[in-house]
């Protein structure tokens, strides 16, 4: 067996192709160690946890063992790939060997052989077992590929993992040196634990460190505890970082002025570890709460002011608009521009995951607002798109997301223009039938000077065409047939409004897959024809 | 007896044990098949399966195990399964070999104790 195994870190391509992959031509048995090994080393790498890296290689064990044993014509072509954020393991297996049959039907088997639990069949576990660790597991056959392969892809949930650099630093001061080592040793496994004997110390380690808590002894020479918290409440940040008095004197009772000072908590010596570690907690999580409770404020004003809207209509189009937003992940904007010749929108999806990458989606919405106001009433959509690109490419803060985008032009006529990068192509409803636009072009920034096909469309009176994110889209997957799940959706529309339709739809499936991690969004823009 | 550090089969009056070392997975589970058919009595009753040196087990394993606890009940025997943590344990869980079929412990002794307890 032949291998490549390479694990590339460059730059702006991390988040699409930061990943573990493997090729080799043609898979037995024997060679499944060596993957195994391989991944767990890529996932140990990256901080996973050994339950993890187990269930992972797991899932990639079985689905390889399936190719290994059932094709009529056995692969000469495997390639496995792994790739990790924050909360999953995402895994696939391409090969091009014979596909399975009724993938959909063997699922519905191996579930029940799980739910029914060991009955004396020595046979069929290895199917639920994936299915067990990744529910939304889905094998798309090669007569469905452009590159001629079956793809069998799973994403495994992980809990976010707490990388030595990510703990909460704490901030322990005492000057008796034995009682500073005894709490040390009791926090050390769970927090990085910084240790001082003087205040002072402490005091000038704060700006560079930036503990997330402050644990300090009460009296102690030069400065005490309380002279410590008043200096702290005089310096950027000392005032919101939390505070306890870990004291061997009496408690904060005994000195009322404790209580003025705006401490958190107050715990008196000996201290077991059970306590303190369980007011420490409690403290971290009473500052998360309060953090969490501004943010949640700031998202709500923000995503006001950034909700996906355009105006009821150009001319002889209408549109309509419909969002779901989501407080974590990335962000979909939509942005428009009209003269008298036309009407140009942009629909953008930037993804990511957790809070950090819906903070960044806001800036990204900000320079793509300017950007496009300079530029809409001078360029078409697919220059747009490429001067859109190349600004991406050249710019290292930009460089580390990645987003999708759609422009489109709407001229009174019932031209429609669109081009797109990296975005799901657009669908065209007529006459009670749905079919996707061949809309395509590389994601923003994935090359230096990419080039957009700007394509045009000549609509009739009563045709509507529905641009979506990927949020969306996701909703309808069925095992990797997204878009074919949606035109059936589509054509099956009773009349009336499609947007209200189709978004009655996505949000029943949102909810049935509990699947709320991506904003949506859709335009309907419908055609009325000449006046 | 050991067979090529896969397996080691050790067999007395009251329950025949086997012990798994490394992968028990669809490269391996073929031959220990046929070694175990070889070496374990069709009427064994109970049999122990050690899983302390096990570091994966995937459906193949499942399977082999399934046949072990059919072999075991068809005998009025009970299958023991000792020593299994992490992935292995994991897997065993998901496919629901639980507590009502299989007897686990945490090592060899207190696996000797409940069968002799129980003749």
């Amino acid at each position: 067996m032949q291998t490549e195994h390479t694990q590339k870190n460059q730059g702006r391509r991390q988040l699409a192709t930061d990943g573990f992959s493997h090729v080799s031509h043609g898979i037995a048995f024997e060679d499944m160690t060596l993957v195994r090994n391989e991944l767990a080393e890529f996932l140990r790498l990256r901080g996973v946890g050994g339950e993890y890296i187990g269930n992972a290689q797991l899932i990639i064990t079985e689905i390889l063992s399936n190719i290994v044993k059932h094709p009529e014509k056995k692969a000469s072509r495997v390639e496995i790939g792994a790739h990790v954020t924050d909360t999953e393991i995402s895994l696939s297996v391409s090969d091009d060997s014979t596909p399975f049959a009724n993938f959909d039907a063997k699922c519905e088997k191996a579930l029940d052989v799980l739910h029914t639990g060991i009955t004396g069949a020595e046979t069929g576990y290895g199917l639920g077992c994936i299915l067990a660790l990744s529910p939304t597991a889905c094998y798309v056959t090669k007569d469905n590929d452009p590159d001629n392969l079956n793809r069998f892809t799973a994403a495994l949930q992980i809990a976010p993992q707490v990388k030595p650099e990510m703990r909460k630093k704490i901030f322990l001061i005492d000057d008796d040196p034995v009682s500073l080592h005894i709490h040390q040793a009791m926090l050390k496994d769970v927090y990085t634990v910084v240790s001082f004997e003087k205040a002072q110390d402490a005091l000038k380690a704060f700006a560079g460190e930036r503990p997330d808590v402050i644990i300090s002894d009460l009296v102690m020479p030069d400065m005490d505890g309380i002279a410590l918290r008043k200096a702290l409440a005089g310096i950027e940040n000392g005032n919101t970082t939390p505070f306890i008095f870990l004291s061997g004197r009496g408690t904060n009772e005994s000195n009322p002025y404790i209580s003025t000072l705006g401490v958190d908590d107050f715990l008196c010596k000996p201290v077991s570890a059970v306590r303190l570690r369980t007011v420490l907690s409690r403290v971290l999580n009473r500052s998360h709460q309060i953090r969490d409770a501004v943010e949640s404020r700031f998202h709500q004003d923000i995503t006001e002011l950034l909700k996906p809207s355009l105006p009821g209509g150009f001319g002889s189009w209408r549109f309509t608009t419909r969002h779901r937003p989501v407080e974590a992940g990335g962000g979909d904007f939509i942005l428009h521009q009209q003269t008298e010749a036309s009407f140009m929108g942009v629909l953008i999806d930037v993804m990511g995951h957790g809070r950090q990458a819906k903070f960044f989606s806001y800036v990204y919405a900000g320079y793509l607002r300017s950007l496009f106001q300079m530029y809409a009433g001078t360029l078409d959509a697919s220059h747009f798109l490429r001067y859109l690109s190349q600004s991406v490419a050249g710019d290292p803060l930009l460089e580390t997301t990645i987003m999708t985008c759609q422009c489109f032009q709407f001229l009174p006529e019932g031209i429609l223009k669109v081009a797109s990068a990296g975005h799901p192509c657009p669908i065209l409803a007529r006459n009670g039938k749905a079919e996707v636009l061949d809309v395509k072009g590389p994601l923003p920034g994935l090359v230096g000077d990419s080039l957009y096909d700007m394509k045009s469309f000549q609509m009739r009176p009563g045709d509507r065409i529905l641009f979506m994110t990927d949020g969306f889209l996701e909703a309808f997957d069925r095992r990797g047939h997204a878009a074919e799940a949606l035109l059936s959706c589509i054509e099956d529309c009773p009349g009336g409004a499609l947007d209200a339709y189709l978004w009655n739809k996505f949000e029943t499936k949102s909810e049935k897959q509990r699947n709320n991690k991506d904003d949506a969004t859709i335009i309907v823009a419908e055609y009325g024809g000449t006046p | 007896m050991n067979i090529g550090h896969k397996l080691e089969i050790e067999l007395n009056d009251a329950f025949s044990t086997i012990r798994f070392f490394g992968y028990v997975d669809a490269a391996t589970t073929e031959d220990a098949r046929g070694v175990i058919a070889a070496k374990i009595p069709e009427n064994s009753g109970n049999i122990v399966i050690d899983l302390a040196q096990v570091e994966f087990l995937d459906s193949h394993g499942v399977g082999l195990f399934v046949s072990l606890l059919k072999k075991a009940h068809k005998n009025g025997g009970r299958l023991f399964i000792i020593s299994a943590e992490g992935q292995p344990a994991s897997v065993l869980n998901i496919v629901g070999f639980n507590n009502t079929l299989v007897t686990y412990c945490e090592n060899m002794q207190q696996a000797k104790g409940l069968i002799t307890g129980r003749r």
